[in-house]
């Protein structure tokens, strides 16, 4: 509970420094491994993590407005992606890949009909977005292990 | 506004915006499902008037149980402003006197009007910020922009520009609208349309509901300076 008062006095006495500068912005990646053995994925296996729509409908915003949980989870992520470059212990590392893990369970339902083949494993890397000049630039921060596609401690 | 009537607003608005965050999070990792269904319980109690002061501390051990849960802010902002009201309401209804409410819900008051100004100074003295280009990295590139579709604001260099001077200018120049409340309703309307062109664009629902739930707050800090004013 000291912990949690700790945390909490970023609340009490808060910066309120909104988008002052613009950091360089997480991305999640995602790619299926079949072994949990160390190489790193081909180029090609890398998936972004919850990419955004083309657009969305006024409908869609309406709705957000009172029920946004997708949205907000993903800006959780990108949060915990920043907060496992700063050296944030192993909880970042696990909340994103509890929430990557889920991800993959709901794809995997939905694919069941068209029997897609499973893979066993995934990785996931940190790619940070940032500019230089006129072109943007992409970083490799941090590449995970590979963790099973199925953990039941997760459910 | 009187303090007793800022007070029971800021619970009820409060309350609002705590049930629209805990139905989100009920639908999310079995392990966060509990405090939240705790908080919607809690909220449902504010907004009824059942024993506001025992609820506002319960409401408090809640937000340190969901701190500890998330090692922070599960929402940046919108989170620490809740637990700001939070705490604040708590400690309302622990202070012996009505003056030592006063000073707790002034404090309130005086950082929701920090969240604004202090963000319009930390940007305006940034060059970036001030050309235009800032907000032109936020769509090209960071985590926000809701759709491809609003990345393509990229693409209008100009009213970026002039966008970035309208919120810096909106935000410095808010403590200004506590001379008079008609500048103030006036003030308020127009960082209402603020937030919600930030949930439009960033799909950022929650800061709507939190900031408006402080907004009492700010009500009854100028009808308690008013007088100050007018000598």
């Amino acid at each position: 509970m000291l912990h949690a008062l700790k945390l909490l006095m970023p609340a009490l006495f808060p910066s309120w420094r909104f988008f002052d500068v613009i950091a360089p912005s997480p991305r999640i990646e995602v790619a299926m491994v079949d072994t949990p053995a160390l190489g790193e994925p081909d180029e090609d296996a890398w998936r972004t993590c919850r990419p955004a729509p083309a657009r969305l409908g006024p409908m869609d915003r309406i709705v957000s407005f009172f029920w946004n949980p997708h949205w907000n989870e993903t800006l959780y992520l990108a949060t915990c992606a920043e907060r496992l470059m700063q050296d944030a212990g192993e909880h970042p590392g696990r909340e994103i890949r509890r929430r990557l893990r889920r991800d993959l369970a709901s794809q995997r339902d939905e694919s069941q009909a068209a029997e897609e083949p499973r893979a066993a494993y995934f990785r996931f890397r940190l790619v940070f977005v940032s500019r230089q000049g006129e072109r943007l630039r992409r970083d490799v921060a941090y590449v995970s292990p590979a963790y099973p596609t199925v953990d039941p401690q997760d459910r | 506004m009187i303090l007793d009537d800022a007070i029971r607003l800021t619970e009820i608005l409060l309350s609002v915006a705590l049930i629209q965050q805990s139905l989100e999070h009920l639908f999310g990792l079995p392990d966060e499902r509990p405090h939240y269904a705790l908080r919607l319980i809690l909220a449902a109690l504010l907004i009824a008037g059942v024993q506001p002061a025992w609820i506002c501390a319960a409401l408090f051990v809640n937000a340190l149980l969901i701190l500890r849960r998330f090692q922070g802010p599960y929402n940046g902002g919108s989170d620490l402003l809740s637990l700001l009201l939070i705490t604040a309401l708590c400690a309302v209804h622990l202070m012996p006197t009505a003056r030592w409410q006063e000073y707790v819900f002034g404090y309130l008051a005086l950082q929701v009007i920090f969240s604004y100004f202090k963000s319009g100074w930390s940007k305006v003295v940034q060059a970036d910020w001030r050309s235009g280009r800032a907000l032109r990295d936020v769509f090209l590139f960071s985590a926000y922009p809701v759709s491809a579709a609003t990345r393509g604001w990229t693409g209008w260099p100009r009213l970026l520009c002039a966008m970035s001077w309208a919120v810096i200018l909106l935000e410095l120049l808010f403590p200004l609208a506590l001379i008079s409340q008609p500048a103030l309703v006036a003030a308020l309307a127009a960082m209402l349309l603020f937030h919600l062109a930030n949930f439009v664009l960033f799909g950022f629902n929650r800061f709507v509901w939190v900031w408006v739930a402080a907004y009492p707050s700010l009500i009854w800090l100028q009808a308690r300076l008013e007088p100050f004013w007018q000598g």
